[in-house]
């Protein structure tokens, strides 16, 4: 049976506030939870299906989150409900002449309160590759950057054998094939003594500049 | 989702991908592919590399980035480090497409001047510049004053006491490619050159890399040569005047020159050994390139910030 979350800043049964519309969301194992449209703005997946369906006073079912992972994540995203909206960015566009901006992947730059956030999450207990996937599955961007960047900042600085211990992953030899390249691997140093006059790498293509 | 434990690999790939596009530098990135079969699958994959690496060559320690995209700025640092306000010109430089984009040509009597002594970005005796290249068959006529010399890349005010001779990348009409250094108070020169003879109107790429024990030169994706800077024995010229100032025995604690002002299309700010013919995608590095970023430089013919390493390491 359906409860409604006590923890969902919720009004009682109203779906008009001060911030808006209300609007119920439903966990997989049927916990309700009302949010504001601040909240729905974050999530395109609950803004999609919002549109979609006039919705009304009927909850939108969300069948890949259950309640732990759905309650969080409507903390987050009320937190973050009045922060300034980032520049729409085309992932795919790499042909854009005019991008000439660089922006490296950071992971570096999660902000206090998502550190504190994220922490509620672990490893062992599974839950903070649920809170990715719900973030993926959900549509909100920015917690999926501070999913994505809590495991990449995990793995900084440990080698391969400490990350498997960390991850509980079985030692798996590489297959043939699949190995680094030649091309890069064993040549990443800042400063080489010495150079293999025979270079790996692919040989240089036909000359179209020059003919 | 359901009750069940998730694992790190329950993830699918695209999500898995998410994370390594932030596991930065390149080398923590080859170190965690090795975790597992899974991983190193994805890692390696010529979409994930590409994707990785969108932004071309990372930027890390890029202290100077000529693209000669504006007209009405040519002098224009693009990694903002010197950026606009350091760069006077010197003559015409103009502006004209090339297979790179665009590139700045310079008629003999043009340059660029870029004041970098009071940047402590450059006063550095680690570096590596990347530049293409293209000299005018009229580069050969030997000019008395010149010598032969032509220099694409300058910072060379080397007269007692300045010792600010730091790069002389260009080459000479009898001795090819070339850059040199110069280490010590007494003014003792490194050259490092090409065997072969370079071609009028043809496009070079060259890098130099460069420390104060080690430099090398690298045309068209190969390295060329090097010279051991760790032994004084070496050095290719002594101004006599200054022996003076030379101890032998204490050559491990001269230090190499440093640089004032960094000139595109000229040797220095006296406009000694003038270009003559074009340039494009200059950029200089606190830090050497690494072997495969300027093979694939070269390789891919293109400029810093499109190479696609996938690409190149899945050899295409």
């Amino acid at each position: 049976m359906a409860t409604t979350a006590e923890a969902s800043n919720t009004t009682t049964g109203n779906t008009e506030t001060a911030t808006g519309k209300m609007i119920k969301i439903q966990s997989n194992d049927g916990q309700i939870f009302e949010v504001d449209q601040g909240v729905v703005e974050q999530s395109s997946t609950i803004k999609t299906l919002s549109d979609l369906m006039d919705v009304g006073d009927v909850p939108i079912p969300l069948p890949n989150v259950k309640a732990s992972i759905l309650g969080p994540i409507v903390d987050f995203c009320n937190h973050h409900k009045n922060d300034q909206k980032p520049e729409p960015i085309d992932e795919d566009d790499d042909d854009d002449p005019n991008k000439d901006i660089y922006e490296p992947k950071r992971s570096d730059d999660i902000c206090e309160w998502d550190l504190n956030f994220i922490k509620q999450f672990t490893v062992p207990e599974g839950t903070l590759f649920d809170i990715i996937m719900a973030a993926n599955y959900l549509g909100i961007k920015t917690l999926l950057a501070v999913g994505c960047k809590t495991i990449a900042n995990m793995v900084r600085g440990k080698s391969s054998t400490e990350v498997r211990e960390m991850f509980n992953i079985s030692y798996d030899p590489p297959g043939e094939g699949i190995n680094a390249p030649n091309a890069i691997e064993g040549q990443a140093g800042t400063v080489p003594t010495t150079q293999d006059a025979n270079a790996t790498g692919p040989s240089p293509q036909p000359d179209p500049m020059n003919q | 989702m359901t009750d069940q434990l998730l694992s790190i690999n329950d993830l699918p790939i695209e999500l898995l991908s998410t994370i390594f596009q932030f596991i930065r530098p390149l080398e923590t990135l080859l170190t965690v592919s090795c975790t597992c079969r899974h991983w190193r699958q994805i890692i390696n994959s010529k979409w994930f590399l590409n994707k990785y690496s969108k932004s071309g060559i990372s930027r890390e320690q890029l202290i100077g980035w000529w693209k000669f995209e504006n007209v009405n700025n040519i002098g224009f640092d693009s990694s903002g480090v010197v950026g606009n306000r350091y760069a006077t010109l010197i003559g015409r430089p103009t502006i004209e497409d090339c297979f790179l984009g665009k590139c700045a040509v310079f008629d003999g009597r043009s340059s660029i001047h870029c004041r970098v002594n009071d940047k402590s970005e450059y006063q550095t005796d680690v570096y590596s510049v990347s530049i293409w290249f293209w000299a005018d068959l009229s580069a050969w006529s030997r000019d008395q004053q010149e010598s032969g010399w032509r220099t694409a890349i300058g910072s060379w005010n080397d007269w007692y006491p300045n010792n600010h001779a730091w790069l002389h990348l260009g080459f000479h009409v009898d001795m090819n490619i070339s850059n040199q250094v110069m280490i010590s108070a007494a003014q003792y020169v490194f050259k490092c050159q090409d065997s072969q003879k370079i071609e009028p109107c043809r496009w070079y790429h060259v890098v130099v890399r460069v420390n104060r024990n080690r430099q090398e030169l690298w045309v068209n994706g190969q390295q060329v040569s090097n010279v051991d800077m760790t032994r004084a024995d070496l050095r290719h010229e002594v101004r006599a005047p200054d022996r003076q100032f030379w101890d032998d025995s204490q050559w491990h604690m001269q230090k190499m020159h440093l640089p004032n002002v960094l000139c595109l299309g000229s040797k220095n700010n006296q406009d000694h050994n003038p270009w003559l013919g074009k340039i494009a995608d200059v950029s200089v590095w606190r830090r050497w390139l690494k072997p495969f970023e300027i093979r694939a430089l070269h390789q891919q013919q293109t400029s810093i910030d499109r190479v696609k390493l996938g690409s190149f390491v899945h050899g295409e």
